[in-house]
C-alpha cells in the first residue's frame, strides 16, 4: 500500500517548542510584552467609561466628562499603537520561525534514504513543506500570543469583578461547569480528525501534482476523467473530514455561547437579590455585568485559538516527523587513501527478504574503466548505488582506499565519487543553477564543462544564455539535452571516480555514441565505472563484470570474455547474429 | 447570510435586555420584573447558541464548498492544456493554487457571512440609538461607515506586498517540489548542499516579503481597535452629557455604552474582511493565470472524420509514409519531433489515410494515435489501475508482450502492488517495460513508439520486439530505434 513519512511524537513536539522558545526567549518576550501591554493600555477604557458613567450617575460638570473623553482618546491612541507593533513583531518572528522550519525540514529532506522519499511521493513531502508550514504558522504567529493575551484578560478581568463585589461575582460560577462539559466532549473528538484532515489534502496535493506533471501523458492516454475522478474522490474525502470537524467545532461553539449569556442572568438575579439586601449598589452591578460580557470576547478568542493551536500541533507533528530520520552524519576523521575501490561480501535488500545483491566482491583500480552489463533487475543500479555510497550495504563493505564509503561525510565523499544516474531532472531554476548543483563554480568554468558535453552551442541559443529559467514551468528541455547537462554537472563535480548507471540509455544510440566521444575527454584520468546494457560501450573496457541474479557471474576484458563463451559472449552474438 | 444577522440580533438585543433589568428590575425592588428580564436574557442566548451553530456551519459550508470548487475547476483546466501544460506553468504552482489559494478564497466566503452579521448589527444599534436619542443615533449612522472608510487607502500597498509574497511562495514551493524527482540526482552529485542553500535563499525571500505585507497589513489591527473606540468614545461622551442635562437616565445610558461596544462588531468583521477579500483577489489572480492557459492546438470548427480502422500516416515533413496495418521502424535521431509530428503534438502536414490531422477532431486523433515514450509519466497507484487502460488488450497480454511478467512477479503484491509516483520504486529497464505495456493495453489503432526498448538488455529486447510485432499484427505500428533487432521484425525499415 501507499507509504507516508513518519510523524513525530509527542515529546519531539514539545522539544522543539521548547527549544525554539528557548532560542527565540527575547525576541519572544518581547513580542509577549508588548502584547500584554496593548492588553492593558485596552482595559484602561472601560475603566473610564464605568468611571463615566459613575459621575454622571452621582452627578458632575461637563469640563469632567470632556476631561475623560480625551483622556480615552490618548489612551486609545496608544492602544492602537501597541497592538499594530505587537502584531507586527509577532510576524517579524513567526515568518522566521517558518523559515527556520521550511528550511529545517528540506535541509533533513534531501538527507533522507532515496527510498523512504520516493515512496512517499511529492505530494506528502511538498504539502508538509508549504500547507502544513501556514497553519503552524496560524497557531504559532497567533495562537500563542492571543491565548495568552486572552489569559491575562480573562485573569484580570475576574479580579476586578471580585473586587467589585464578590457575592455578586459568584454569579459567573454558573459557566464553569457547562465550559469543562464542553470542552471535555469536543477535545478528544476533534483531534484526530485534525490529523486525517492535514493528511488526506496531503492526498489532494500529491495527485494534484501528478496530474501537473504528466499531463502530456493524460493527454495521450485520454486518462483526463480518471485523474478527475480521482482528484474528486480525494477532495471528497478531505472536505468530508473537514465538514465533520465543523460540525464538531459549531456545537461546542453553541454550547459555549449559553456558557457566556447565563452568568449574565445569574449575576442580575444575584445582584437584585443583593441590591435588596443592602450588599451591592446599582453601579457595582452595572460593572460585574458589564465586566461579565467583557469576558466572552477572550475567552471565545482563547477557545478559537486554542483550536488553531491544535491544528497547529497536528501539522507540527507531520513537519518535525520528517526529522524523525536522523541522518549519518559522517566520520569526519576518516581520510582515504588512495583512491583504490574494494568490496567485499556485500549483500543488499532494499526491503526486508528482498535481497537484489548477494555477496558481491569487486576490486577497481585507479583509472580502471570498468562496464558492468547484465540483464535489467539484475541488481546492476544497485551495486552503482553501493559504490557510490547512496546506499549502505547490509553486510559486507565497500571502501574508497580502505574506508567505508557512506562514512565519509556527504561533501567528502562527493569529492570522491560521483554518481550518475538514468533518472533525468532539470530543477526549476536557471541553468545556471542547475549547473553549479556540485559547487559554485565561474561562468568561464561554466561553458568550458558546456563545450565538453556538446551544450555550448544549445547554452547559446537560449534566450537568456546560463540565466534562462529551465524546468517545470521555463524553457522546454529535450530530454538528450537533459543528459548533456547532468554530465556537466559531472564536469563542474570533477570527482576522481565517476559511477554513470545507464546515463546515456534513453537516449537514441547514435546521440549517445556522439556523447560518449566528448565524455572521453572528461572521463580521462578518472576513474570509470560505467553500467550499461548496450555492449557497444562495453567492448572498449578495461574489465567487464557481468551481473545475473545479484551476482557477479563473469569478470574480465572483452577478449577474455568472449574466449571464455559464457553469458558475454551469448549476449554479443545475439546481438550481431 | 440569513443566519449571520440571526447572530447578531439578540448580540443586539442583549444590552438594552440587560439596561431594562436594571432600570425595570434591580433598581425599583422588582423581583417579578427582574426575573423577567432575566428570563429573556437566557431566551436570547439560546437564540444566540443556535444561530451560532447555523452561522458557524453555513460559513463553513461556504469556504469547504468554495475551496473544493475553485480546486475542480483548477484541476478540470489543468487536465484540458494537457501536454503544453509542463512547459506553461510549473506545476508546483497547480499545487499551490490548490492548496494555500485555496484557502484564501475559502476564508473570503466564510467572513461573507459575518460580515452580513456586521452589517445587521450597525443597522440595530444605529435603529435603536436613533429612536431613543436621535443625535446619538446620527453619530453612530454617521461615524461606523466613516471609520470603515478609513481602512480603504491600506487596500491598494497591501495588495501589491501580498502578491509579492504570494509569488515568493509560489517559487520556494515549485523548489520544494523538485526534491523528490530530483532527489537521486543530488544524491549522486552531491548537490544536496547547493540545494539546501539555495532553498533556504528563497525561503529567506519569503519570509521578508512576508514581513513586508504584514508591515502593513499589521496596520489593520491597530486600525480595528481605534476607529470604532473613537466612535464608541463620542457616543458616550455625548450620551453623558444628555444623561447629565436629563434627556436621558442612567440605564440608557448603561445601554447606550452596550450598544455602542457592540458596534465594534461591524468595524471588526470589516477589517478582517479587508484583509480576506485582499488575499482572496491575489488568490483568484493565480487560479486565473491557470484558468487562462491555453491547449497548444485546437480542433477545427467543422472536422473531418479518420478512415475507419487501423489506417496509414503520412508525414509530409520527411516525405514519409506508414503503411495502415504494418510495423514500420525508422532509424532515426531526433525521434521525438518526428513522433511529435505523427500524433500532431505540433501543428505539422501529416495525413491519415488521405485526411489531414489538422482537419480532424484532436479528441479522435489522441483516441486513435498514441504516442508513447520514455519521459511519460507512471501514476502512482496499484499496478493494475495504473498499466491497464481498460481497452480490448487484456493486461496480462499487455505485461507479457511488453516482457514484464517477471517484473510483476518479483512485486509482494503482484499485479496489485502500489506503485510510487513515476514508477520510482522499480528499476529504469522495469519501467520502461511498465510504460511499454500501458501503450501497448492502449490497443490504439495506430501506435508510435519512441525509443520503446533503449533501457533493456539484448535477451528482453529481442523478447519484446518479437511479441510486439505478434501482438500488434495487422495494426499500424511505428517504432523509432536504431536496434537492430526492431528492423528485424519489421515490414519496412526506414533509414532517413
Amino acid at each position: 500500500m501507499k507509504t507516508t513519512l513518519p510523524l513525530a511524537g509527542k515529546p519531539a513536539v514539545r522539544a522543539w517548542i521548547w527549544s525554539v522558545a528557548v532560542a527565540n526567549r527575547w525576541s519572544f518576550l518581547g513580542m509577549m510584552s508588548l502584547f500584554a501591554a496593548a492588553t492593558l493600555v485596552g482595559l484602561i477604557g472601560p475603566q473610564l467609561l464605568g468611571h463615566l458613567v459613575d459621575a454622571v450617575s452621582t452627578g458632575t460638570t461637563t469640563w469632567h466628562i470632556d476631561v475623560i473623553a480625551l483622556i480615552f482618546i490618548g489612551v486609545l491612541a496608544v492602544h492602537a499603537v501597541l497592538r499594530r507593533q505587537a502584531r507586527f513583531r509577532a510576524a517579524v518572528f513567526g515568518e522566521r520561525l517558518l523559515a527556520e522550519a521550511r528550511e529545517g525540514m528540506v535541509e533533513h529532506v534531501v538527507q533522507l534514504p532515496l527510498a523512504t522519499v520516493e515512496s512517499a511521493g511529492t505530494g506528502d513531502l511538498l504539502s508538509r513543506a508549504t500547507s502544513d508550514v501556514d497553519k503552524l504558522d496560524e497557531g504559532l504567529r497567533q495562537a500563542a500570543p492571543e491565548i495568552v493575551i486572552a489569559a491575562v484578560t480573562v485573569a484580570l478581568t475576574a479580579v476586578a469583578m471580585v473586587i467589585t463585589s464578590p457575592i455578586v461575582a459568584l454569579g459567573m460560577l454558573v459557566a464553569v461547569p457547562l465550559l469543562v462539559a464542553a470542552t471535555r466532549w469536543y477535545r478528544p473528538r476533534v483531534l484526530p480528525k485534525y490529523e486525517e484532515a492535514l493528511a488526506d489534502w496531503a492526498e489532494v496535493h500529491s495527485s494534484t501534482h501528478e496530474t501537473a506533471d504528466g499531463g502530456r501523458t493524460i493527454e495521450a492516454l485520454r486518462l483526463r476523467r480518471r485523474r478527475l475522478a480521482l482528484n474528486d474522490r480525494n477532495v471528497d474525502k478531505a472536505v468530508g473530514v473537514e465538514w465533520y470537524c465543523s460540525r464538531l467545532w459549531a456545537w461546542f461553539l453553541g454550547a459555549l455561547d449559553v456558557a457566556y449569556i447565563l452568568p449574565i442572568a445569574a449575576i442580575l438575579v444575584v445582584g437584585g437579590v443583593a441590591y435588596t439586601q443592602g450588599l451591592a449598589g446599582i453601579g457595582e452591578i452595572t460593572a460585574i455585568v458589564l465586566y461579565a460580557r467583557a469576558l466572552v470576547e477572550p475567552l471565545s478568542e482563547a477557545l478559537t485559538w486554542m483550536d488553531e493551536l491544535q491544528v497547529g500541533n497536528a501539522a507540527l507533528r507531520r513537519i518535525l516527523g520528517v526529522q524523525q530520520i536522523k541522518p549519518d552524519p559522517g566520520d569526519e576523521s576518516a581520510v582515504p587513501d588512495g583512491t583504490a575501490i574494494a568490496v567485499r561480501g556485500a549483500t543488499f535488500a532494499y526491503s526486508p527478504g528482498r535481497e537484489v545483491l548477494h555477496g558481491i566482491d569487486l576490486d577497481i583500480v585507479e583509472g580502471e574503466r570498468l562496464v558492468i552489463v547484465g540483464p535489467s533487475g539484475a541488481g546492476k543500479s544497485t551495486l552503482g548505488r553501493l559504490l557510490a555510497g547512496v546506499n549502505a550495504p547490509d553486510s559486507g563493505s565497500v571502501t574508497i582506499g580502505g574506508v567505508e564509503v557512506t562514512s565519509l561525510p556527504l561533501a567528502k565523499r562527493r569529492q570522491e565519487i560521483v554518481l550518475v544516474t538514468q533518472e533525468q531532472h532539470v530543477f526549476s531554476g536557471t541553468l545556471r543553477e542547475n549547473l553549479t548543483l556540485p559547487r559554485d563554480a565561474s561562468d568561464e568554468e561554466l561553458w568550458d564543462a558546456l563545450r565538453t558535453v556538446d551544450a555550448a552551442d544549445w547554452a547559446k541559443s537560449l534566450p537568456a544564455g546560463l540565466d534562462t529559467v529551465v524546468g517545470s514551468g521555463g524553457e522546454a528541455v529535450a530530454p538528450a539535452m537533459v543528459q548533456q547537462i547532468a554530465l556537466a554537472r559531472l564536469v563542474i563535480a570533477d570527482p576522481h571516480t565517476l559511477v554513470l548507471d545507464e546515463a546515456t540509455s534513453l537516449l537514441d544510440s547514435s546521440a549517445s555514441r556522439n556523447l560518449e566521444r566528448s565524455l572521453t575527454a572528461v572521463l580521462a584520468g578518472r576513474t570509470v565505472i560505467a553500467i550499461a546494457h548496450r555492449l557497444t560501450t562495453a567492448r572498449d573496457a578495461d574489465r567487464i563484470a557481468v551481473m545475473e541474479g545479484g551476482r557477479i557471474v563473469e569478470l574480465g576484458s572483452h577478449d577474455e570474455l568472449m574466449a571464455a563463451k559464457g553469458s558475454y559472449a551469448g549476449l554479443v552474438a545475439s546481438l550481431s547474429g | 447570510m440569513v443566519f449571520g444577522a440571526l447572530w447578531m440580533v439578540p448580540l443586539a438585543l442583549l444590552p438594552l435586555a440587560i439596561g431594562a433589568a436594571i432600570d425595570q428590575g434591580i433598581a425599583p425592588r422588582d423581583t417579578g420584573a427582574l426575573l423577567m428580564w432575566s428570563g429573556l436574557i437566557v431566551a436570547l442566548g439560546a437564540v444566540l447558541s443556535s444561530s451560532t451553530v447555523m452561522l458557524t456551519r453555513a460559513g463553513d459550508r461556504a469556504w469547504l464548498h468554495g475551496a473544493a470548487l475553485m480546486q475542480r475547476a483548477v484541476m478540470q483546466h489543468a487536465t484540458r492544456v494537457g501536454a503544453a501544460l509542463p512547459s506553461k506553468i510549473k506545476a508546483g504552482e497547480i499545487v499551490a493554487v490548490g492548496s494555500s489559494d485555496m484557502y484564501s478564497i475559502g476564508g473570503l466566503l466564510e467572513v461573507i457571512g459575518r460580515l452580513t452579521g456586521g452589517v445587521v448589527a450597525f443597522i440595530v444599534a444605529a435603529i435603536a440609538l436613533l429612536s431613543s436619542t436621535p443625535i446619538l443615533g446620527l453619530v453612530v449612522v454617521v461615524g461606523v461607515p466613516l471609520a470603515t472608510l478609513g481602512l480603504v487607502p491600506l487596500l491598494g500597498p497591501l495588495r501589491k506586498r501580498t502578491e509579492a509574497h504570494r509569488e515568493e511562495v509560489g517559487a520556494a514551493t515549485s523548489m520544494a517540489a523538485d526534491i523528490v524527482s530530483g532527489l537521486r540526482i543530488l544524491r549522486g552529485i552531491g548537490g544536496e548542499k547547493q540545494f539546501t542553500d539555495r532553498f533556504a535563499e528563497t525561503s529567506q525571500r519569503v519570509r521578508k516579503a512576508g514581513v513586508n505585507a504584514a508591515r502593513i497589513d499589521s496596520w489593520l489591527s491597530g486600525i480595528e481597535v481605534l476607529l470604532p473606540g473613537l466612535v464608541t468614545i463620542l457616543v458616550m461622551w455625548l450620551g453623558a452629557r444628555l444623561a447629565l442635562d436629563g434627556t436621558i437616565s442612567v440605564g440608557e445610558l448603561v445601554a447606550f455604552y452596550g450598544v455602542s461596544a457592540f458596534l465594534v462588531i461591524p468595524v471588526g468583521v470589516a477589517t478582517e474582511a479587508v484583509h480576506h477579500f485582499n488575499e482572496a483577489i491575489v488568490a483568484a489572480r493565480r487560479a486565473c493565470a491557470i484558468l487562462r492557459l491555453t491547449p497548444a492546438l485546437d480542433s477545427p470548427e467543422h472536422p473531418k472524420p479518420l478512415p475507419p480502422g487501423s489506417f496509414g500516416l503520412h508525414d509530409e515533413t520527411s516525405g514519409l509514409t506508414f503503411p495502415a496495418g504494418k510495423l514500420t521502424v525508422v532509424r532515426t535521431t531526433g525521434s521525438d519531433a518526428f513522433a511529435d509530428r505523427l500524433g500532431r503534438y505540433v501543428d505539422a502536414p501529416v495525413a491519415a489515410g488521405g485526411v489531414p490531422l489538422r482537419e480532424a477532431d484532436i479528441d479522435e486523433v489522441r483516441d486513435r494515435i498514441l504516442v508513447a515514450h520514455n519521459q511519460d509519466v507512471l501514476f502512482s497507484g496499484t499496478l493494475a489501475d495504473e498499466v491497464d487502460m481498460g481497452k480490448a488488450v487484456e493486461l496480462d497480454t499487455a505485461l507479457w508482450a511488453a516482457d514484464a511478467t517477471d517484473v510483476v512477479d518479483g512485486l509482494d503484491h503482484g499485479t496489485q502492488e502500489y506503485l510510487a509516483e513515476r514508477g520510482r520504486t522499480l528499476s529504469g529497464g522495469q519501467r520502461q517495460r511498465m510504460l511499454l505495456a500501458r501503450a501497448l493495453s492502449f490497443d490504439a489503432d495506430v501506435l508510435v513508439l519512441d525509443e520503446p526498448t533503449s533501457a533493456v538488455d539484448a535477451h528482453t529486447e529481442a523478447r519484446i520486439t518479437q511479441r510486439v510485432a505478434e501482438l500488434r499484427r495487422g495494426r499500424t505500428t511505428v517504432v523509432f530505434s536504431q536496434s537492430p533487432l526492431w528492423t528485424r521484425v519489421a515490414d519496412e525499415v526506414y533509414t532517413p
